[in-house]
């Protein structure tokens, strides 16, 4: 893989699943798009090191769901020192990167989905991207296990407790 | 609401397709992540400005160890007798 026209190929192939995944992730359109630029770039330059050991599919989805998870690891980071967007702000006002503004939800959904993927948000990394992938990317445990890089029962484990997880924190929302 | 229903609530989320500029935009982004390379003319104007630099350093060492060593001593008598120093090595004049 080295010409432009195969990494356009590529790129046409996997745009949409790259960047609905990133949505899914991040809940915000220009954080998306972002995020799905860096990814690319990513598979532009580490091209040669994609050996085919797993399928391309495979490999731009874990190169996808690192991305994500590096960026909601910065993005907590900057949220735990607190960003001040300028010194007239009071100082209890912490700038909080990225408004729920995703393409893909219908008007209708739109409340719901906010309070469920705010839950979502809230499930450890591996619990949420086994969900993500599962529910959103419609793919079965043995993919996931391959992008995860752990067992099919690993995964099985992961769906168990994350399902779990929401359920109780749904009910805390709720109560709260 | 039942797990089920929030796996339901998640499917109804749309597969929708990304931007068109944004391939673009990652084009642009791969340009100027490539390291630059630089004209040939360059290359060869800095190599030759390098090699004459080299040449002008070790011209003037050269010169300066060859140089007669005669010469460089009468100018420090000149300035001597100049400045009315006294060229003798005796401390005391006796």
């Amino acid at each position: 893989m080295g010409s432009s026209e195969e990494f356009k190929t590529i790129y046409d192939l996997h745009a949409d699943m790259v960047y609905n995944l990133c949505l899914n992730y991040l809940q915000n359109e220009e954080e998306a798009q972002d995020l799905t630029q860096e990814v690319f770039v990513k598979i532009f330059h580490q091209q040669e090191k994609f050996q085919g050991q797993s399928s391309m599919k495979t490999w731009i989805y874990r190169i996808t769901v690192n991305a994500c998870l590096d960026h909601l690891r910065k993005n907590k980071r900057k949220k735990r020192f607190g960003i001040r967007l300028s010194f007239s702000e009071p100082e209890n006002e912490i700038h909080t990167p990225g408004e729920f503004r995703h393409p893909g939800i219908l008007l209708e959904d739109k409340e719901a989905l906010k309070n469920l993927f705010q839950q979502i948000n809230r499930l450890p990394e591996n619990q949420k991207t086994a969900l993500l992938l599962k529910t959103t990317e419609d793919l079965k445990n043995s993919e996931i296990a391959e992008i995860m890089k752990v067992s099919a029962k690993s995964v099985e484990s992961l769906l168990g407790r994350a399902r779990k997880n929401l359920e109780k924190f749904l009910e805390e929302a709720r109560d709260g | 609401m039942k797990n089920d229903d929030n796996i339901e609530l998640l499917k109804r989320v749309q597969k929708v397709e990304a931007p068109e500029f944004l391939f673009t935009r990652i084009q642009a982004k791969i340009e100027d992540t490539l390291p630059t390379k630089m004209p040939l003319s360059w290359a060869l104007g800095l190599g030759f400005s390098i090699v004459f630099l080299i040449g002008i350093n070790a011209f003037s060492v050269v010169n300066y160890n060859s140089g007669s060593s005669a010469t460089s001593v009468k100018e420090q008598n000149d300035l001597g007798e100049f400045v009315g120093a006294n060229q003798s090595n005796q401390l005391y004049n006796e």
